[in-house]
């Protein structure tokens, strides 16, 4: 039996980054894994920290100081991730799709979201090897990745140099009260701490239940391409409008639109499907198919590219398609770090900072209430 | 592009498990589509050039030409699904056409691929597998090297060793690392050796009297060369694979041929659903099969190589009992055969087993994934500062594994290193993790869009 100040549930991206946000505040953290770091989705997905795709409104609050801690964390931790600005490219073909980007880089750009717009040949410029019939773009140059894998790796590093323990292998049976605490029994045994962390991802609504209370998370798979390494033929994150309506749309089945771009190891990453099958985890071509050719009509010098491997991961999705941030009405001492969705990775900081404010009751960068589970779990 | 052929069995790998039972099945009149990567059958074994007359003597190798045989050369099963009792193959012909095809009757035998092991060097050009260079004489003779040093272990290796002695290259030496006095705790096995041993004595003489020399229980343990192997260092070895101090010495050669055993090549199966385990025998991942030869999805059966290694006689044994079985023929007498040829397979794995003291032969700077040049320091940083315990870690955080062989050379002994410095017991999720490859062999971008329904 261990005493920490706080645990905190999934070494994900999520988890790593609310871990070593409450150890920076000074507290004792453990960290309980049912598998291994990374091994949920934060290791099934890509790295990208948007703000691009995010419009006006609580999300976009959150991503853009996410994207600022992202730099002072990186700072501050060291360890290389990859992390890099390089910035995105938002295109389109349409009027209809072109006056609609307009329109949202317009109200963007009110909240302080650099967006350019470029048009032809300025656009091939920046992208070479684009489709020479694409015309109209916006550039958002504050668009930036991670290497997930690493930094969350990195992230518990630190917090282990800082006492506190990262325990793998580790699965979550059950949380009830315990007087003042909560007493959270594992495979290993039992913990108590004054306050638990739900970053459990997908698997976030299992563990809420463990505490009998409930939260409506649900996988969201997506499929990603990487070829085999090619020359360097993209330059940014570059992906087509319609993205931005796939990302908010609430549609069970299949959407895809590729997002494309190249990694420092040469390879380029072409994601990423979405889709609601559950944790389906079936090989599907047609899919496979569908971003290729969608990454194609991007960059028309693809098609002689190999593709190497795929992948899927299954994104932690809430009806709403923003996280769930803030304290359990039911359970009082447990806070719930989880749905974000395709953002995960890039708002794992932000979020970070609101669970560490709201676990000290300090006032935070933003106002937290869009996030509360509340708007699923009514106080009893 | 889409053919139903659910009608048809559908063997995959035309090597002589794969072979074996393509023959069994059109001798009663089923249809067979038979499917393979090389231009000619014959897998890794039976490989050889257009004017070989090793198809004389093989009936199998002819099968190709039977009118109820479809054969597919150069033919990559690029992905592959199973539902509802039906596999569909996804093929990729020659790299440049698709092709679908779906079976309720499917034979794997897709084979295995030389077993490499890392040590200082051994991304040196002109440092080989025994089976590349065994590939070369068969095909490019002139790129072998003038002066070459055979090393490893298993019966493989002298076969290779008088292929390039035939051929007029120079054996340095051969570098064994089994002993010959093993054999005597085997003697029971050796009853059941298929002729293997008359040629294994051919090959003795062969190689004495080209004054080659055999050096028992040692191996090459480092290579050295600027822009190629210039010289190898030889070591003795104990039973552990440790190397004996102060028993190292340097042979100068301009290549070295190096052959660990084989890996069963599961990528096709595995992503099928065929369930898997360890072989207790050599580690390795090999595909679980029921006394049939039918694996954990019904209807797909496995032969040869990715059942176990077990050699050529074994494989064609397994072939024939797979088609036995669909075909629900009688399998008593094949079913013995196999038997005696198991416990002769089973011998040849004890004597000739890589044992794990190979983990000691590298230093920090030696490279593992050489795809990705990710070196034993790079993973062991991984392991110490980022808490990497297993081995999809070690891909996710230092890229082993992720190339373009996808961690076919490095995926098991990546995995032993993770083990051994993690202090536990390779498990069998690290392999099956690794062997899970949905793209199972590349294919273009270009030619994937086109199937895109629009
Ligand atoms: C294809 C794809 C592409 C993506 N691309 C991006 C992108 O570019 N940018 C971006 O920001 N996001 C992206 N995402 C989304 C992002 O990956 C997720 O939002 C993020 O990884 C979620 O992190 P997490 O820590 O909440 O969950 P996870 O990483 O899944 O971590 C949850 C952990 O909880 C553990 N756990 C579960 N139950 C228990 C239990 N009972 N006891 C103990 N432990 C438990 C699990 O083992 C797991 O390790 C993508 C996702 C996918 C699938």
């Amino acid at each position: 039996m261990t005493n920490p100040d706080v645990i905190v549930i999934g070494a994900g991206m999520v988890g790593a980054a609310c871990a070593l946000a409450l150890t920076e505040a000074g507290m004792e953290v453990l960290v309980l894994d049912r598998s291994t770091i990374a091994s949920g989705t934060s290791g099934a997905g890509e790295g990208n920290i948007l703000v691009s795709d995010k419009e006006p409104g609580p999300e976009l609050t959150l991503a853009r100081r996410s994207r600022d801690l992202w730099f002072e964390i990186s700072e501050r931790i060291g360890g290389d991730f990859e992390l890099e600005a390089k910035g995105s490219l938002v295109i389109s073909r349409t009027s209809s799709g072109i006056a609609q980007l307009r329109h949202l880089a317009d109200e963007q750009r009110n909240h302080f979201v650099e967006a350019i717009e470029v048009g032809s040949p300025e656009l091939h410029d920046l992208e070479p090897y684009l489709a020479p019939e694409i015309a109209f773009g916006i550039h958002y140059p504050e668009d930036a990745q991670c290497q997930p894998m690493l930094a969350t790796a990195h992230m518990l590093r630190m917090v282990r140099l800082a006492g506190g323990r990262v325990s793998e292998r580790e699965e979550v049976l059950a949380i009830s009260q315990a007087g003042n605490e909560l007493s959270v029994r594992t495979i290993g045994g039992d913990h108590t701490a004054p306050f638990v962390v739900n970053a459990a991802g997908s698997w976030a609504g299992e563990v809420a239940a463990l505490a009998g209370s409930a939260l409506p998370i649900a996988p969201r798979r997506g499929f990603i391409l990487v070829t085999a390494p090619a020359p360097k033929l993209v330059m940014h994150k570059v992906y087509d409008a319609d993205y931005v309506a796939n990302v908010a749309s609430g549609e069970a089945d299949l959407q895809s639109s590729a997002v494309v771009e190249s990694t420092k190891s040469g390879t380029i990453l072409i994601g990423a499907s979405r889709e609601r099958i559950g944790f389906d985890s079936h090989l599907e071509i047609a899919i496979l198919r569908r971003l290729a050719a969608q990454a194609i009509a991007l960059f028309p010098s693809l098609a002689k590219i190999d593709l190497l491997r795929a992948y899927h991961g299954f994104r932690p999705y809430a009806p709403d398609h923003l996280p769930v941030i803030g304290e359990d009405p039911l359970c009082p001492g447990l806070f719930h770090a989880a749905g974000h969705e395709g953002a995960g990775i890039g708002l794992a900081p932000a979020t970070a900072e609101l669970i560490r404010d709201a676990v000290l009751k300090k006032p935070s960068f933003m106002d937290p209430t869009p996030f509360s589970p509340r708007r699923f779990v009514a106080s009893s | 592009m889409s053919t139903i052929s659910t009608e048809q069995i559908v063997v995959v790998g035309g090597g002589p498990a794969g072979l074996a039972a393509a023959t069994s099945l059109v001798r009663t009149g089923a249809r067979v589509i038979l499917i393979d990567a090389g231009e000619r059958p014959g897998g890794q074994y039976w490989r050889h050039h257009a004017e070989s007359s090793l198809a004389a003597k093989h009936e199998e190798l002819r099968i190709i030409a039977h009118p109820n045989v479809e054969y597919l050369a150069k033919t990559n099963v690029w992905a592959a699904t199973y539902r509802d009792g039906v596999s569909t193959l996804h093929l990729l012909i020659d790299g440049k056409v698709e092709r679908e095809i779906r079976t309720r009757t499917l034979i794997l035998a897709t084979g295995a691929y030389d077993r490499s092991l890392p040590f200082p060097g051994w991304d040196l050009p002109g440092v080989m597998t025994a089976g590349g260079v065994q590939a070369l004489l068969k095909g490019q003779k002139s790129l072998v090297g003038k002066e070459i040093v055979v090393a490893g272990t298993g019966p493989f290796l002298l076969p290779v060793a008088i292929g390039l002695i035939m051929a007029g290259v120079q054996v340095k030496a051969i570098v064994e690392a089994s002993r010959p006095t093993a054999w005597f705790t085997k003697l029971g096995a050796l009853t059941h050796n298929d002729g293997k041993l008359k040629d294994f004595i051919t090959f003795q003489k062969i190689i004495f009297g080209a004054k080659v020399k055999i050096h028992y229980g040692s191996a090459i343990v480092a290579a050295q060369g600027s822009s190629c192997v210039e010289q190898v260092t030889l070591a003795k070895i104990d039973r552990k694979f440790v190397i004996k101090p102060g028993s190292d010495r340097q042979i100068t050669c301009d290549a070295l041929a190096v052959g660990w055993g084989f890996t069963p090549d599961l990528s096709l199966a595995v992503a099928l659903g065929c369930a898997s385990r360890i072989d207790p025998r050599d580690g390795s991942l090999v595909i679980d099969v029921d006394e049939h030869q039918e694996t954990s999805v019904p209807g797909i059966y496995a032969a040869g190589e990715i059942t176990g290694i077990g050699g050529s006689a074994l494989a064609l044994t397994e072939g024939r009992l797979a088609a036995a079985n669909i075909l629900k023929a009688q399998t008593e007498d094949l079913l013995r055969l196999r038997g005696k040829q198991q416990i002769f397979a089973n011998a040849l794995l004890d004597i000739y087993g890589v044992k794990n003291g190979w983990t000691t032969w590298q230093d920090e700077a030696t490279v593992l994934c050489r795809c990705e040049e990710v070196s034993v320091g790079d993973l062991r940083k991984a392991i110490v500062e980022l808490g990497v315990s297993d081995l999809r870690g070690a891909k996710l955080l230092t890229r082993a594994g992720m190339g373009m062989c996808q961690g076919r050379v490095c995926g098991q002994f990546v995995a032993e290193f993770v083990a051994k410095e993690s202090g536990r017991q390779v498990a069998l999720k690290d392999l099956q993790g690794f062997a899970k490859r949905p793209v199972i062999t590349p294919i273009p971008l270009g030619l994937l869009a086109k199937g895109a329904e629009r």
